[in-house]
């Protein structure tokens, strides 16, 4: 445990950050674009990744995130932009610098771990240091201790194809580790492995994050992976950035219908503006239904229709068969209901129209039951389309 | 640090899509490819449509006269068309039929039977040819005599000197190709697909004609266009079995016409022209019928196809596949054995008057059929090792390369497959002939005519390899630091190399076994074996031809078992 | 016979030129070689340096074993080494013709069943002269007619073939004509159209057998063979009753081979051509070449050769076993040698025998 820990300093670059300070920026692109052909997959994408900071780059297929991700590798070439890492230009088209991929000391996880199969573990993880002329009895050392530090010492000597899926990943996690890279870029790491396994590897690779405390960029279309690895998300959409910030600050406050639709379970709500509640909170009327929003919100600019989107989060509602009348308790019927074990999903036939609930499964409703449904105001944000 | 607003990024990006990008490794084996392939067909174009001075070179007058004294020789046409058309529907049949055999049914010894099938191939026409003229001629081949022994019969059983007797030939040693072909298909075939058919309750023939077969089309198609356009441009076997029985297919015809005193090379090269264009028209056929055929059913994955038990039918496979192999492999090779031991042309059960005389005869007394062996492995191994490492980087360059114009070069690397090797080693030859370089007459100018014929196989061989190679593997390396001969030279070339193996051995038999591509390139000094059995053909005697024969033979065996047991040993590692 | 008439220079055309290759225009750039040709023209080879020169190289279109056999008698007798090379004409002369534009050949000496090309190459100065002692002993039909060129190494005479097995005595052809008889159908067998035996038989039988023999002998369906071995390997096998025109020496192997094979030499006439030996005139090694076609054309040398193929020597003082007396036959050699030599001759005889060969 001791050697462990002593290794982690070693393999470490420089000192932690806090996490709730702003970390200054490490890595940093600017109005990136990317195109494939003719056709553009990055518009204009801004951000930047402190030393030690842990980002997700999170959104659907085609958002352009692997691209992102991959530019910053220097595996694309962008249509404009700059990229810094490390206060070194990598590229810049203004400028035309172009630093290839072998001389940004970077790292990377693939997606389908990129093991090379006529090696073996311990030659697939030697790599990088033998390509940094690292000495033999060096290479031998770290690549030892990388092993064991991801548990697979014992098959050092193994061809990397007698692995399993999940043995792989471990490899691929310590080969990047292992040459001291200033950052670590991961593409989907984990979307090719069982649900189970994905989650212990997740744990595994936030653990090694703690441990090395290096700059990652993680990719991900799974927002469960995004907000248990990162300090920072950035959810991308059709090209660009739509939102950007703490994992909780997204979930809580999600600015956009998309954010809202694609970080836990929301049911998005369409309303006219109905003046504001007690607590100065806008109140939103949808269908029959009567929706204060969270305290201190404001809607946004209504559409043409001069109707205004709020995000409902109905994750553990209360329900039940009676209660004294509050501001926002509804009256609805169970119309469907799913069990999943942990949660209870719930269809219902609410005054606002349908809703889909997530509730614990301590008190069950059946089908076609009369119920009262209450959320609290701060779980209804307004949002952007 | 100017924002570009979307319209402007949308046009650099349009710009920098459009802007011309060829990058050398595309455009160097372009332009070389394109000179080696298009000087040749331009010679043979010319000379097509030359009406003047036959010998004049390049033609003076042009016309279409040449085109029109073709149409007096329409038959040579119709027959080639009936050989090459017959033979692959036979070889369509041989070929499904015993792939389903080695592959989807449970008769005992597939393994075995799968590589006793594919010999054949790497055996060649010429094999096949002189082997079989000794097995089926009338009155003196093997099979008739001994149909005559035992019947008392008087009239010959099998007359191989026939169109089916060509056809025959051609079929069951291009057949092999059809099983490899459509046996991975096979292979690679979902059997959930038809197990979804049979649950539906369709019977086992209903299933085979509704969801295996179009399932199997793309394969068939590619295997009938393989062998159609071998068969069109074949030579020794309408050559040996054909000329003396009055039956004259485009190859045998511009034989004749290019040996003769003076050779008319304007006509032969008008009917060169009118066989390319019958082997471009098949090539776009099949890529027509193929079009919009999806390709999704057949993954990358490797399936266990679902293996049927046959019941008492099984043993009617065995027997089919058997016969298969007794008629392309044991007769032929056996017949050439029997024929190499003999003292005089006709082959006699005498066994204390066989001799080995022959054997040492072909490979130590006589220099020119000594040679022909040496030049043979000579060029086997050189076109072997230029052939896999151009189709190599040439496979690299369409696949990993972002220079514009790769599919181009594809296309280009692609094109000697629409040429005959004939007709393509006539072009070649006037080619060098007009070029101030030293290359007639000797081996170098037949090496590259054989890369330049064998380069669609070798890259078909090797792009195969190449796009399963995971770009994560190479982009991994350079993550890690590794420049681009770093790259090649520790993760892309290892990974290649079980493919890299098998396309040079592959390439190795194909040049050993050639003869339309050397035929009119090899000559005095450059004697290789192909042209050289032909010519002991003509004047040697069955005996010495037959050890020749069989000396080829054996080198092609040599080389299939050796890469075998390499490739095995390989994958155990 | 006349084969003396005279060929001059200036009336020589481009065709006849251009009939010798395929890339056949840079002929004339070549003066050089003319000088160098006359200049070694008639000097005595010596033996000493033709063992430095290095082995000779003989271009031919003979059966191999049997020049290879002859080459290594050479060489025993001589002690100058040779080496062959088979080629056909189509082969031979394109080769040539690239070799003459670079300047070297790579043969030394040549042998070929065409005495047309042969004089063809004479008249482009592509010939050495050498005159062997022996030169008295060929007849003026035997060699050029300026003599030392070329020399008719072996007369090849072409007679019919059967073999009585397959084919009764008594109903088998006794002469040409007899080839138009029905029951021969689909079993007749000549060389193809390629064969120079073929164009000497069609141009010495052309004005002596009836004008439409060809057209008649066609529509017996006679089947085109790409050499004479395969004719007799037939017949032989009795895959083919008759063989049209067959060289002489597969008879005489044939015979030595203890088969019951049999040779009908017409009373008409027995197409025979002469096979001639020239040494090329860029030859590194005059010496052994002289050398070689020396001894090629003595009286030992003719023996062997001829005992070796089983031929007819154009000398009078050879006599090679199983041969019939060459006195007793009506040979018939191409008389005309300038029409023979015609371009458009031989264009004439490839389209008939085509026709007839069913090509």
């Amino acid at each position: 445990m001791l050697a462990l820990h002593r290794s982690a300093q070693t393999l470490s670059f420089g000192e932690t950050q806090p996490r709730n300070t702003p970390a200054p920026a490490y890595i940093e692109v600017r109005d990136l674009v990317a195109a494939f052909g003719a056709k553009i997959v990055v518009k204009g994408v801004s951000f930047s990744v402190g030393r030690g900071e842990h980002l997700s780059l999170l959104g659907p297929s085609g958002c352009g995130k692997s691209t992102t991700l991959r530019c910053i590798a220097g595996l694309e070439t962008p249509v404009s932009g700059e990229i810094v890492i490390d206060g070194n230009l990598v590229f810049s088209s203004a400028k035309r610098i172009n630093v290839p991929t072998e001389k940004r000391k970077l790292s990377m996880v693939f997606q389908s771990y990129a093991i090379w199969p006529h090696m073996s573990v311990f030659e697939n993880v030697a790599y990088g240091l033998r390509v940094q002329r690292v000495g033999e009895s060096e290479i031998k050392q770290r690549v030892t201790e990388m092993l064991r530090m991801v548990g697979i010492e014992d098959y050092i000597n193994r061809p990397a194809t007698d692995l399993s899926g999940g043995q792989q990943q471990r490899v691929a996690l310590a080969r990047s580790y292992a040459s001291r890279p200033k950052a670590i870029l991961l593409d989907e790491p984990l979307s090719n492995l069982d649900a189970r396994l994905r989650v212990r590897m997740r744990d595994e690779i936030k653990e090694f994050q703690h441990k090395f405390d290096l700059s990652t960029i993680y990719v991900t279309h799974d927002q469960e992976e995004a907000m248990a690895i990162s300090d920072r998300i950035i959810v991308m959409r059709d090209g660009h950035i739509e939102q950007c910030g703490k994992p909780l600050d997204i979930y809580d406050t999600p600015c956009t219908r998309f954010v809202a639709d694609f970080i836990g379970a929301a049911n998005i709500l369409v309303g006219t503006d109905a003046g504001e509640a007690p607590s100065g909170a806008p109140v939103l009327k949808v269908g029959d239904a009567l929706v204060e929003c969270a305290p201190g919100s404001e809607l946004f600019p209504a559409d043409a229709g001069s109707m205004h989107l709020a995000a409902l989060r109905t994750v553990y509602p209360e329900m039940c068969r009676d209660a004294p009348p509050r501001p926002n308790q509804w009256a609805a019927t169970v119309t469907r209901r799913v069990l999943l074990g942990d949660i209870v999903n719930y269809t219902l036939a609410w005054p606002g129209g349908d809703l889909r609930v997530h509730a614990f499964p301590n008190a069950l409703f059946e089908e076609g039951e009369r119920i009262l449904l209450h959320i609290p105001p701060y779980r209804t944000v307004p949002v952007r389309a | 640090m100017s924002v570009l607003s979307e319209q402007e990024a949308q046009r650099a990006a349009f710009a920098r899509a459009s802007a011309f990008d060829l990058r050398p490794e595309v455009w160097i084996p372009l332009v070389l490819l394109a000179g080696t392939l298009g000087f040749p067909f331009f010679l043979l174009v010319t000379s097509a449509f030359n009406v003047g001075d036959p010998e004049a070179f390049p033609a003076k007058v042009y016309g279409v006269d040449n085109f029109i004294a073709l149409s007096g020789h329409l038959d040579w046409i119709r027959n080639t068309l009936v050989i090459a058309g017959g033979g692959t529907a036979l070889g369509l049949v041989i070929g499904v039929v015993l792939a389903w055999i080695i592959h989807r049914t449970t008769m005992p010894g597939r393994k075995l039977f799968e590589l006793l099938i594919a010999i054949p191939y790497p055996l060649g026409p010429l094999v096949g040819a002189l082997a079989w003229s000794q097995l089926g001629a009338p009155r003196d081949g093997l099979i008739n005599r001994m149909f005559g022994a035992i019947t008392g019969i008087e009239t010959h059983l099998i007359n191989i000197y026939t169109p089916m007797g060509i056809i025959f030939v051609e079929a069951i040693f291009e057949a092999p190709v059809a099983v490899l072909i459509i046996g991975a298909a096979m292979q690679r075939m979902d059997p959930s697909l038809e197990e979804c058919s049979s649950i539906f309750g369709s019977g086992k023939l209903r299933t085979a004609w509704k969801v295996t077969l179009p399932l199997m089309l793309p394969a068939v198609a590619s295997a009938a266009l393989f062998m159609f356009t071998s068969m069109i441009g074949s030579f020794a076997i309408p050559t040996m079995l054909g000329t003396s029985s009055r039956f004259y297919v485009a190859t045998n015809a511009m034989y004749v016409l290019l040996q003769g005193y003076p050779p008319n090379y304007p006509l032969a090269a008008a009917l060169g022209l009118v066989l390319i264009c019958m082997t471009a028209l098949a090539v776009w056929l099949v890529q027509r019928v193929l079009r919009g055929k999806s390709y999704a059913v057949i993954s990358g994955k490797n399936y266990r196809p679902r293996q049927v038990d046959m019941g008492w039918i099984t043993w009617v496979l065995f027997a089919i596949a058997s016969l298969y192999v007794l008629l392309s492999l044991i007769l032929p090779m056996g017949t050439l054995l029997l024929a190499s031991f003999q003292s005089s042309n006709a082959i006699s059960f005498n066994f204390p008057a066989w001799t080995l005389g022959n054997y040492k005869y072909v490979m130590f007394d006589f220099p020119t059929t000594q040679q022909a062996i040496i030049n043979s492995l000579l060029l086997g191994v050189g076109t072997g090792v230029i052939g896999v490492l151009l189709a190599t980087f040439i496979a690299l360059a369409t696949h990993r390369s972002r220079s514009d114009g790769r599919r181009l070069l594809e296309q280009m690397t692609m094109l000697p497959q629409a040429f005959p090797r004939l007709i393509f080693a006539i072009g070649f030859l006037w080619m060098i002939l007009a070029l101030p370089l030293k290359l007639y007459g000797s081996l170098f100018a037949v090496l590259l005519a054989y890369v330049i014929v064998f380069l669609p196989l070798a890259y078909r061989g090797m792009s195969g390899v190449v796009v399963q190679i995971d770009i994560a593997l190479e982009e991994a390396a350079r993550i890690s630091g590794a420049g681009a001969f770093r790259i090649l030279r520790t993760v892309t070339l290892p990974l290649l190399r079980p493919g890299l193996l098998a396309t040079w051995a592959l390439l190795f038999m194909v040049s050993v076994r050639e003869i339309s591509a050397s035929l009119f390139l090899s000559g005095p000094g450059t004697q290789v074996l192909g042209p050289a059995i032909f010519s002991f053909w003509d004047s040697g005697g069955m005996p010495r031809v037959s050890a020749l024969a069989v000396v080829q033979a054996l080198i092609i065996l040599i080389a299939l078992t050796l890469v075998r047991s390499m490739a095995n040993r390989g994958a155990k590692v | 016979m006349k084969l003396t008439a005279g060929f001059r220079r200036d009336g020589l055309t481009r065709r006849q030129l251009l009939i010798t290759g395929a890339g056949g225009v840079l002929w004339s750039a070549m003066p050089h070689l003319v000088s160098r040709a006359h200049a070694e023209a008639s000097q005595p080879p010596s033996v000493e340096a033709a063992k430095a020169e290095g082995p000779v190289v003989v271009w031919h279109a003979d059966q191999e074993a049997d020049v290879v056999e002859f080459l290594r008698i050479f060489k025993e007798k001589t002690g100058v080494d040779a080496v062959q090379q088979r080629l056909l004409p189509g082969a031979a002369l394109p080769k040539l013709e690239a070799e003459f534009r670079a300047g070297q050949t790579t043969g030394d000496v040549y042998i070929t069943s065409d005495s047309g090309i042969m004089e063809n190459l004479r008249l482009q100065n592509r010939l050495l002269r050498y005159i062997p002692k022996d030169i008295d002993a060929y007849a003026p039909e035997y060699r050029s007619a300026e003599p030392g060129y070329w020399t008719t190494y072996y007369v090849n005479v072409g007679p019919m073939m059967y073999d009585p097995r397959y084919v009764k005595k008594e109903i088998a052809p006794k002469t040409w004509t007899d080839l138009l008889d029905p029951q021969w159908k689909g079993q007749i067998g000549f060389q193809n159209s390629a064969a120079g035996t073929s164009y000497g038989f069609w141009f010495a039988m052309k004005d002596v057998l009836p004008k439409d023999f060809w057209d008649n002998l066609g529509k017996n369906n006679p089947r085109a063979y790409a050499s004479s071995t395969q004719i007799s390997q037939d017949i032989e096998r009795g895959d083919l009753k008759i063989g049209g025109r067959v060289s002489i020496f597969q008879y005489v192997k044939s015979v030595r081979n203890k088969q019951s094979v049999q040779a009908v030499f017409p009373e008409i006439g027995v197409p025979a051509v002469n096979q001639v030996i020239g040494i090329f005139s860029t030859t590194k090694r005059p010496n052994a070449s002289k050398i070689f076609t020396e001894f090629m054309l003595s009286k030992e040398g003719q023996f062997l050769w001829n005992n070796i193929q089983g031929s007819y020597s154009a000398r009078k003082d050879i006599h090679i076993e199983h041969l019939p007396d060459i006195t007793t036959l009506k040979l018939r050699l191409p008389v005309d040698f300038q029409d023979y030599m015609r371009p458009e001759r031989r264009r004439e005889f490839v389209a008939i025998w085509n026709k007839m060969t069913g090509l």
